[in-house]
């Protein structure tokens, strides 16, 4: 009988520790700021990517506008 | 309309990411809050698949550096280089993201720890690997970025190793259960980032292989007027 009291004794002296802990607290509070500026980060890194693609689209222009000179220079030569 | 006049790859791509990516994110606004991390729990949904994803594409360019070294074939290359490229963007958000968590979560931006070292010597040696293979088109310039990449990849397993074996990182795997929203929004989150990484995969290819074509072409115009 004594055993039994003790024990519920001690389950109840656990939750009274762990419930508001483990349900409603966040330990880390605050963030916010911290999360857009990952999220911003994530869409900046796509677009400088697509930048650089547009970059070497335009170099590849260039140089086909060259290569296409060089050829209808040659045409003309012949 | 369009759809009936292009029925390219990159297309559809685009279409799939355009619903996937907001989405994603919806799902990922909707997840509740982690009980002990807050709202900085949230930069998990993105570092998490782009980590592995990095991983992956790293991996990759280096597997494709191998067999360009064996082969000697140019195509092994340009997949190696767009390969890595792609990994290296997302391994400079994890870098990041990664910090701004840590921050929150441990109160500094970086931990020299295990994982976060070997992250961090993978990231420098694929730089160098990317500084060197912008640097020429020579056989010679593209045989030691190979080797650079091979040098990269070491890493990986390392980083796999700090993780599962050596228990020695903060930043170990297991014990997270996850509330089954948060485990869909990072399901969707996951779709979206692989769909992104292909959509970039796809048109870095298209680039990449239009600027090898006038290399070669314009390496032949400086032959013949030599």
């Amino acid at each position: 009988m004594n055993d039994n009291i003790e024990m519920v004794t001690k389950i109840n002296t656990i939750e009274q520790i762990y419930t508001p802990v483990t349900l409603h607290k966040s330990t880390i509070q605050g963030g916010e700021t911290m999360v857009i500026v990952a999220y911003s980060l994530f869409f900046l890194l796509i677009m400088g990517y697509l930048l650089l693609l547009t970059r070497r689209v335009v170099q590849i222009k260039k140089r086909m506008n060259r290569i296409n000179k060089y050829i209808k220079h040659g045409e003309s030569n012949e | 309309m369009f759809w009936k006049r292009d029925h390219h790859p990159i297309t559809y791509l685009i279409l799939l990411n355009t619903i996937a990516l907001p989405v994603a994110l919806y799902k990922i606004a909707i997840a509740p809050k982690e009980q002990t991390m807050g709202i900085i729990q949230k930069i998990f949904y993105l570092h998490m698949p782009l980590a592995v994803l990095s991983l992956l594409l790293l991996l990759g360019g280096a597997i494709f550096s191998v067999a360009y070294l064996i082969k000697r074939k140019n195509i092994f290359d340009r997949f190696a280089t767009l390969s890595i490229e792609v990994g290296m963007l997302w391994a400079t958000f994890v870098l990041i993201s990664g910090s701004i968590w840590a921050k929150k979560a441990w109160h500094a931006w970086w931990v020299w720890e295990p994982r976060l070292t070997f992250v961090l010597i993978m990231w420098l040696t694929f730089g160098v690997y990317l500084i060197l293979r912008r640097s020429g088109t020579g056989d010679q310039t593209k045989k030691i970025s190979a080797i650079f990449a091979l040098l990269g990849a070491i890493n990986i397993p390392l980083i796999h190793i700090s993780v599962h074996r050596l228990k020695l990182s903060k930043n170990q795997k297991g014990g997270m259960i996850l509330d089954p929203q948060m485990k869909e929004a990072l399901l969707y989150s996951f779709i979206a980032m692989i769909l992104i990484t292909t959509l970039l995969l796809f048109l870095g290819n298209q680039v990449s292989k239009k600027m090898a074509h006038t290399t070669l072409l314009q390496e032949k115009i400086a032959e013949e007027e030599s």
